[in-house]
């Protein structure tokens, strides 16, 4: 019996995942390191969430389908580094995607989809999101959801070691950004495309993710 | 009784004109050699067009254009609409004489849109001033470049939201640039207005980018400094003011690289 894409999900969206998400703060540190202030937080999860996030979370949506109909993976892959920017930012991405086929490869080795990816010279985060989610069957939405709910999750738990916090307030912004996921689910849920890929970008955390590559003092790699 | 104040708005009713304009630049070596051939065109709505492309000079490697704006932008319900064609191995230098406010446009919008294919081997260098967004306006601007083979382009913006000490405006930008074959090589949505310049520009009001196409400026790796994927370089600098946005030395460098002649 298949599991269910509620227990997938949970596998997934989990932060004991191998995938060394404790190494990555979603941009949180070198925005703390400029000033930003626990206050500012929930701004800045839904700021991410209207547009890196929801770059890689379309981008993600359109790997999964070029993948599920066996459509070539490098125009996807072009439309994610043309929609992105800063080299750290594509290099940090490119880092996580080696975690997470790492751990795809042990779990479903024999999925087309992963195999596709791996057979990719460096591919993105989100492509390899893309070919989890249609090696595990995982919908189109389910998988935008798994993109914006780890990034709002990466940002809180980052918040919790580079904050004075309470851990129920970081999970309470979590808690509050949720229709933000859900909305950002919803507009790239459909995309079928590389060219409709958002490519809503944002300068200041693109030029703190080039300032945070650089850096000799941090807790974080990004 | 009406009481008559100055404004800094310019009175959109009086003017009547239909807000379209369409400004046209076409630069092209002729066959047989000898100084470059430029043609432009400008056609407006009931009165005039927005922008007029005026020819400075041209010789057989380089022509010069201004865009210049008769009568006030920008205002409510204005659309302008710049298409830029430059053939192969011609250069075009495009000045604006001076920067461009959009006005308060009180609940309604204008746009501001150019096109510019770059033939193989052709090169632009356009030396954008200040677009400015009052308090009150809504710009949309598109941007689509298209680049032949071996084509080049330095592109100067500075985009700044308010005039000073003034509440900003809203600047929606889309810049798509490709390569003849359709390849993206840089596609960038920026949102700009009061609910999105905290977190878009660390809260300054001033965003001033160089972007460099097809050529190695050769400048020092720096934060600032985006390497973009598929070869060229987006700097970009966030000020309080307009003249504190310090980017004068990645245009300069960016200026000689494309205009560089190809050995």
């Amino acid at each position: 019996m298949t599991p269910s894409p509620d227990l997938l999900l949970m596998l997934l969206a989990d932060a004991r995942l191998p995938v060394a998400g404790h190494t990555q703060s979603a941009g949180l540190e070198p925005a703390v390191r400029d000033g930003l202030a626990a206050a500012h937080v929930p701004a800045y999860l839904r700021a991410r969430l209207r547009t890196v996030t929801a770059v890689e979370a379309g981008v993600a949506v359109v790997a999964r389908a070029h993948l599920l109909d066996g459509r070539p993976l490098a125009p996807v892959e072009a439309a994610w580094a043309a929609r992105t920017p800063s080299a750290a930012m594509r290099r940090t991405s490119r880092g996580q995607a080696k975690a997470l086929l790492r751990l795809a490869g042990r779990l479903w080795p024999d999925a087309p989809a992963v195999r596709a990816v791996l057979d990719t010279d460096a591919p993105s985060r989100p492509v390899a999101l893309g070919a989890v989610a249609a090696a595990c069957g995982l919908g189109a939405a389910e998988l935008a959801r798994l993109v914006g709910y780890d990034d709002v999750q990466t940002v809180a738990a980052a918040a919790l070691k580079l904050l004075p916090l309470d851990p129920a307030t970081s999970t309470g912004w979590v808690h509050d950004v949720l229709p933000d996921v859900e909305a950002l689910a919803r507009t790239v849920r459909d995309l079928d495309s590389p060219a409709a890929v958002p490519a809503s970008g944002l300068p200041q955390i693109e030029a703190w993710a080039e300032t945070h590559a650089v850096s000799a003092r941090r807790l974080f790699s990004a | 009784m009406t009481t008559c104040m100055t404004t800094s708005t310019p009175d959109r009713a009086a003017a009547s004109r239909d807000g379209a304009s369409r400004t046209r630049v076409l630069v092209e070596r002729p066959p047989g050699g000898g100084r470059l051939r430029v043609r432009t065109a400008a056609t407006g709505g009931t009165s005039r067009p927005l922008l007029r492309a005026v020819l400075l000079s041209a010789d057989e490697r380089t022509a010069r254009v201004a865009l210049v704006p008769e009568g006030a932008l920008l205002l409510a319900g204005d659309e302008v609409a710049v298409e830029v064609e430059v053939g192969a191995g011609a250069t075009l230098e495009l000045l604006e004489p001076a920067g461009t406010v959009a006005y308060d446009m009180r609940g309604a919008s204008a746009r501001w849109d150019v096109d510019l294919r770059i033939g193989a081997g052709g090169s632009v260098v356009w030396h954008g001033e200040p677009f400015v967004a009052a308090a009150g306006s809504r710009v949309h601007r598109a941007t689509r470049v298209v680049l032949g083979d071996g084509a080049r382009l330095a592109l100067r913006e500075q985009l700044v939201l308010g005039r000073y000490a003034e509440w900003p405006g809203t600047i929606e930008q889309e810049l798509v640039a490709t390569t003849a074959a359709g390849d993206p090589l840089l596609v960038e949505h920026l949102a700009l207005g009061p609910d999105t310049v905290g977190m878009a520009l660390g809260g300054r009001r001033v965003l001033a980018s160089v972007l460099c196409l097809g050529a190695d400026d050769g400048g020092p790796a720096a934060p600032e400094r985006l390497e973009l994927e598929g070869g060229g370089t987006l700097v970009r600098a966030t000020a309080d003011e307009a003249h504190l946005a310090t980017t004068a030395d990645a245009w300069a460098r960016a200026a000689r690289a494309v205009r560089a002649v190809r050995t």
